[in-house]
C-alpha cells in the first residue's frame, strides 16, 4: 500500500477546508490529486484488535490515557461523538501543538483498524 | 547598584586590569569562554542556560530585595509570534542586551531595558517533519560565546547566529530527524572551543547522540551515543535490543574545569515500560542494564570520550531518566558536589572527581517505584513491572520533579526544589520493537495519571541543605509548578507557577513577600539582571508543556479554559 508525504496531505487537508469539505482523501493513490476528495474509503471495515495494536505501538496512549477510555493530553475516545470522517481527517494531518500528523507513517488499512478499535472501546471493568 | 562583596571586589579588580591594560569595555561578542567560567565577575549577566557551569541560577543582583520587592512592576514585555506550547526557555543575558528564543527555534534580542527589538530570526524549519513529531516545537533555549548564539532546531539543525545582528554564521545538519522525527529542544552548552548538543530520545529508536561541534566553523567533532555508546555498553542491552533505542540528553548540562569534564544527565531506554518483570535481566522488550541510559556521565569536551559515569536507574522500567540537566556544584567541608536531581524524584549527591555517589535523597514523598535508593546509590526493592495491569505507581510518569532547574542561594547555604506528589495506574503492555520509526512514541503501555494515597496531587517548594537533603522550610502549591526558580542575593526566591502568578520568598524562611499575575500558566526560565545600572528580573510565560498538558484533567479548575499556544517574555523591576 502506498503511503502518502505528510505534505500532501497538509495539501489536502487545506483544500478540504477551502472547500468547506471534512472527508479524508479517498485513497493513498489518488491523494495527488486531492483537489475532489471523496468518501471511498469505506471507515467502517477495520479490524479492532489489529487496531489495538496499532494505538499500542504507536504510543497513542500518551495522550488518550486509560487506552482511549479517559481524557489525559488528548481527548477520551471511548464513546466518542466524532463521526469517522472527522477521526480519520485528525489521524492523517494532526494538530499543531496538540497531536501530531500520522499520515505519513499509517496506510489506509490501519486508519480504519484504528477507527474500529476506537468504536469497540468499553469500561475498563467490562472488557 | 549593590551587588555581594566579593562580586563587587572581582568587578572592580577587572576594572583597573582593563584600565592599566588599555583593554576596551567588554561587548557581546567578547562573550568568551573565559567569561563564562568566571560568571560571577559579571553578575549583571545571565551567559549560560545554568547561569553558570556552577549550575546555581542565582544572581548576585540585590537590588531588589526582601524590604522593596512589595514594589516590583512589569517594566515590559515581548510578545513572540506562534509561542505554540509557549515561552519554555531560559533567556540570556549580556552586557544589558537580552536574549531570548521561543518555538520554532525563534531567537530574539532586545535591549534589557526598554525591551526594544534589535533583531529577531525566524529559521526555515521542515514544517512538514514538525507536523508529524510529539515533543515539538518548544526550544528551550541556548548557548553564548565567541561572539555567536547557538540554538538547536526540532529537524535536527545546530545554528550559529551573529550576536550583534542575529545574521546566520553557520547551519550544521547533525541528525536525520527524517528518518527518527526527534531533533534538539534543548539548550547547547559552549565550553573552550566547542558548542556541545544533546538529542532528543527516549521514546525513539537511535541512539540518543550527544554532539560537539567546532564554535567557529560548525563543523562537527564528535559524536557520543548515549545508547551503547561503548563495547562494554553493548553487552548491556540483550538480544541487540539496543537497536530500539532511547537515551538522548535533552536539556543541557554543566562543565566542571578542575576536571575537563563536560556532564550529562541522560533520557531512559526505550519502550518506556518494560514487561520483564523480576527477569529483566535476561527477559523483556530490552534485557540487561542497558547503558548509558538514565545515567549521568562526564566527558572529555576536547574528544567526546567517556571519562566517567553513573548509572542512576540501571534498566530504568518507569521513564525516570537523569535527563534533567541540573547539576549543582556544592563546595562542603572541604568535598567538592555535584546535586544531580532525578526524574524518580531522588537527588543524587556525586563526588565531581569521579561520579561517585555520596549520598542520596528524597525530593518527593509519594515514591514506591523503589522502596528506597541508599546513600551509595544502590536501589532497593525494585518495582518491575511484568505486562498487565499496574495500579498506584508512584510518582506519576511525570515524575517527582520536572526538567525546570531550582536553585542554590550561597548566602543561605540552601538549595531550593519543586518536588511533585502524584501517581499513576497503567497497563504494560507487549509491544513490536519499532526500529524503523516514524513518529510512534514507544512507550508499551497504556496509563492513567492519578492522586497520591490519601489526597490530591499537589506540589511544594522545599529548602533543603543541598547535600544532606534536611528541609528548612517548605511551602506547599495546589498544582506542582512546572518552571525553574530563581534565587537572588537580594535574599529572594522567584517561583512562577502554573496559574499565572510569580511569586517572591523571602529565602531565609519562605515567607511569601509578593506575587504578581502575568496573565499565563510559566513552563520555562527566569533570570535576572542588569541594564543601565537597573536590575530586572525577566520569566517567559505560556504553555501548555507536556507534563502541564494534563493539568486540566487532572485538577480542572482554569486549567480547562486556559488559553494554550500563547506566550510572552516578561519584565519586571522595581519603579
Amino acid at each position: 500500500m502506498q503511503v502518502r508525504s505528510a505534505a500532501v496531505i497538509f495539501l489536502a487537508a487545506a483544500l478540504c477546508l477551502a472547500t468547506g469539505a471534512l472527508d479524508p482523501p479517498s485513497s493513498r493513490a489518488q491523494a495527488t490529486s486531492a483537489t475532489t476528495p471523496d468518501n471511498s474509503w469505506d471507515l467502517s471495515d477495520g479490524d479492532a484488535e489489529r487496531g489495538k495494536q496499532t494505538f499500542a505501538n504507536n504510543g497513542c496512549g500518551w495522550c488518550h490515557e486509560g487506552g482511549g477510555r479517559q481524557a489525559g493530553r488528548g481527548p477520551q475516545l471511548m464513546n466518542t461523538t466524532r463521526s469517522d470522517v472527522f477521526i480519520a481527517t485528525r489521524i492523517l494531518n494532526g494538530k499543531p501543538g496538540r497531536m501530531p500528523a500520522f499520515g505519513g507513517s499509517f496506510d489506509e488499512d490501519q486508519i480504519k483498524d484504528l477507527i474500529a478499535f476506537i468504536h469497540a472501546i468499553k469500561p475498563e471493568a467490562t472488557q | 547598584m549593590r551587588v555581594s562583596r566579593t562580586s563587587l571586589l572581582a568587578t572592580a579588580s577587572v576594572a583597573m586590569l582593563a584600565l592599566f591594560a588599555g583593554i576596551a569595555p567588554l561587548h557581546a561578542d567578547d562573550v568568551t569562554f573565559d567569561r563564562i567560567l568566571h560568571a560571577e565577575k559579571n553578575p549583571g549577566d545571565w551567559l549560560t542556560y545554568h547561569g553558570s557551569y556552577q549550575g546555581w541560577h542565582h544572581s548576585a543582583l540585590n537590588q531588589i530585595n526582601t524590604q522593596n520587592v512589595g514594589q516590583l512592576k512589569v517594566a515590559w514585555m515581548h510578545q513572540p509570534g506562534r509561542a505554540t506550547r509557549g515561552v519554555q526557555s531560559m533567556p540570556m543575558a549580556a552586557d544589558g542586551v537580552l536574549y531570548y528564543s521561543s518555538s520554532y527555534s525563534k531567537v530574539y534580542a532586545l535591549d534589557g531595558a526598554t525591551g526594544e527589538v534589535r533583531w529577531a530570526y525566524t529559521p526555515q524549519l521542515d514544517e512538514d517533519l514538525v507536523a508529524r513529531q510529539t515533543h515539538s516545537p518548544y526550544n528551550r533555549g541556548m548557548a553564548m560565546g565567541n561572539g555567536n548564539l547557538y540554538i538547536g532546531t526540532v529537524d535536527g539543525r545546530l545554528i550559529a547566529l551573529d550576536m550583534k545582528t542575529g545574521t546566520p554564521v553557520w547551519d550544521t545538519k547533525l541528525i536525520d530527524s527524517q528518518k527518527l522525527t526527534v531533533g534538539f529542544t534543548g539548550a547547547p552548552l559552549f565550553v573552550k572551543d566547542k558548542v556541545i548538543i544533546g538529542s532528543q530520545g527516549g521514546e525513539w529508536p537511535g541512539r540518543g547522540p550527544i554532539f560537539g561541534v567546532d564554535a567557529k566553523t560548525g563543523e562537527k567533532k564528535w559524536e557520543f551515543f548515549t545508547v551503547a555508546g561503548t563495547d562494554e555498553a553493548m553487552k548491556t542491552w540483550g538480544n541487540e535490543s539496543w537497536r530500539t533505542g532511547g537515551g538522548g540528553g535533552w536539556m543541557p548540562g554543566t562543565y566542571d574545569a578542575e576536571t575537563n569534564s563536560v556532564w550529562w544527565g541522560t533520557a531512559n531506554p526505550a519502550p518506556l515500560y518494560d514487561w520483564g518483570g523480576a527477569d529483566w535481566k535476561t527477559s523483556g522488550a530490552r534485557p540487561g542494564d542497558n547503558l548509558y541510559t538514565s545515567s549521568v556521565i562526564a566527558l572529555d569536551p576536547d574528544t567526546g570520550k567517556l571519562k566517567f559515569f553513573h548509572q542512576e536507574l540501571p534498566h530504568d522500567a518507569w521513564d525516570f531518566d537523569s535527563a534533567v540537566g541540573e547539576f549543582v556544584a556544592i563546595d562542603q567541608g572541604g568535598k567538592k558536589y555535584f546535586v544531580h536531581p532525578n526524574k524518580g524524584g531522588f537527588a543524587f549527591v556525586y563526588d565531581r572527581a569521579d561520579a561517585s555517589v555520596q549520598n542520596v535523597y528524597k525530593l518527593a514523598d509519594n515514591i514506591n517505584f523503589v522502596q528506597d535508593i541508599k546513600p551509595n546509590g544502590e536501589l532497593v526493592g525494585r518495582r518491575d513491572m511484568a505486562a498487565g495491569a499496574q495500579k498506584g505507581l508512584c510518582p506519576a510518569i511525570n515524575g517527582g520533579v520536572s526538567w525546570n532547574s531550582g536553585t542554590y542561594d550561597p548566602d543561605t547555604g540552601l538549595y531550593y526544589k519543586i518536588g511533585n506528589e502524584w501517581c499513576m495506574d497503567l497497563t504494560v503492555q507487549k509491544t513490536t520493537p519499532v526500529t524503523e520509526p516514524q513518529v510512534q512514541l514507544n512507550i508499551a503501555a497504556d496509563f492513567t495519571i492519578t492522586d497520591p494515597p490519601g489526597g490530591k496531587a499537589y506540589g511544594h517548594l522545599d529548602a533543603r541543605d543541598p547535600i544532606s537533603g534536611k528541609i528548612a522550610w517548605t511551602v506547599k502549591f495546589p498544582e506542582p509548578p512546572l518552571a525553574s526558580l530563581l534565587s537572588t542575593a537580594g535574599g529572594l526566591v522567584f517561583v512562577p507557577d502554573t496559574r499565572g502568578w510569580l511569586h517572591a520568598y523571602d529565602a531565609k524562611d519562605g515567607k511569601e513577600l509578593w506575587k504578581a499575575n502575568d496573565g499565563n500558566q510559566h513552563n520555562g526560565g527566569i533570570i535576572s539582571y542588569e541594564a543601565g545600572g537597573k536590575q530586572y528580573i525577566a520569566t517567559v510565560t505560556g504553555g501548555p508543556s507536556l507534563v502541564g498538558e494534563g493539568y486540566a484533567k487532572l485538577f480542572g479548575g482554569p486549567y480547562k479554559t486556559m488559553e494554550k499556544d500563547t506566550g510572552s517574555l516578561v519584565v519586571y523591576s522595581l519603579p
